[in-house]
């Protein structure tokens, strides 16, 4: 075996590297994302300029916007709680984050029935509205599969063997979503 | 009381007072830029975007603890 699969294949590192690579793994994966998203607003002013349809629900957009800001609270809460060693306060907040995204995710899907008719994909604002809204809701619905995996694993009592990593990075992954939205809210909805 | 239980208890109020405080800053700042939407002064794009962008650093600095990746620990 050579220096270079010692190096790798050890796992002698201690929990507080392990803890630094894991969480600069994340950023990494989070920076790569953003790429993604700042390729998408540029799209949106490549195609659009500053047009925004009318028709588009200020009020839902505001609505759910105050939402999901909500949610990073109660997702910060629940990571706070869980460094504190207080389980069932992390398991709470939890919950209020996993509520506060699913009354997101009905509030951008209420969005897609009223836009369908207002400005259908097929139209130039409604398939940037479409795929803008429609992968931010993906990654949204994927956060709420990661929070409830973690929620159901602190639940078990798994977090004695794991810490308080996977509810971090969940949070921290919750988080990265509200700040796309922080950016797609006033490119889609207040731009004009 | 213990020591140890006023020194959680006195961070745990920090905390979430902390927590708290960057919530109502971001919904603050979400009404500033729609106002500014509905008023269009000059320069309402720039302003707009400013906004969003002091936004996002509050969320990543206090609530994404973008600082804890140099120093290692919780923040």
């Amino acid at each position: 075996m050579t220096t270079v699969d010692v190096t790798l294949h050890s796992s002698g590192e201690s929990p507080r590297t392990r803890l630094r690579i894991n969480r600069l793994g994340l950023w990494l994966f989070i920076l790569s994302e953003s790429v993604l998203f700042a390729g998408l607003i540029m799209v949106r002013f490549s195609i659009l300029g500053t047009f925004t349809d009318e028709e588009l629900s200020q009020v839902t957009g505001l609505i759910i916007t105050v939402i999901l800001l909500l949610s990073s609270l109660t997702a910060y809460s629940a990571e706070r709680s869980m460094n504190e060693g207080n389980e069932v306060k992390a398991k709470r907040f939890l919950v209020y984050t996993l509520g506060l995204g699913l009354i997101f995710t009905a509030g951008v899907a209420f969005e897609w029935y009223e836009a369908l008719e207002a400005f259908p994909p097929s139209t130039a604002f409604g398939s940037v509205f479409f795929t803008m809204t429609g992968l931010h809701a993906f990654h949204v619905i994927t956060g709420l599969v990661i929070i409830a995996i973690v929620y159901g694993r602190v639940r078990r009592g798994d977090a004695r063997t794991t810490g308080a990593w996977p509810v971090e990075a969940s949070v921290k992954y919750w988080h990265f979503v509200d700040v796309v939205w922080v950016f797609f809210y006033p490119v889609l909805y207040l731009i004009k | 009381m213990t020591d140890g239980q006023t020194t959680v208890e006195a961070q745990e109020t920090t905390g979430m007072g902390i927590g708290t405080k960057v919530f109502l800053i971001l919904a603050l700042l979400t009404a500033i830029e729609y106002v500014i939407a509905v008023a269009k002064p000059t320069g309402q794009i720039a302003l707009i975007l400013v906004i969003a962008l002091a936004k996002a650093a509050l969320i990543v600095i206090y609530f994404m603890h973008i600082g804890a990746l140099r120093k290692g620990g919780h923040e």
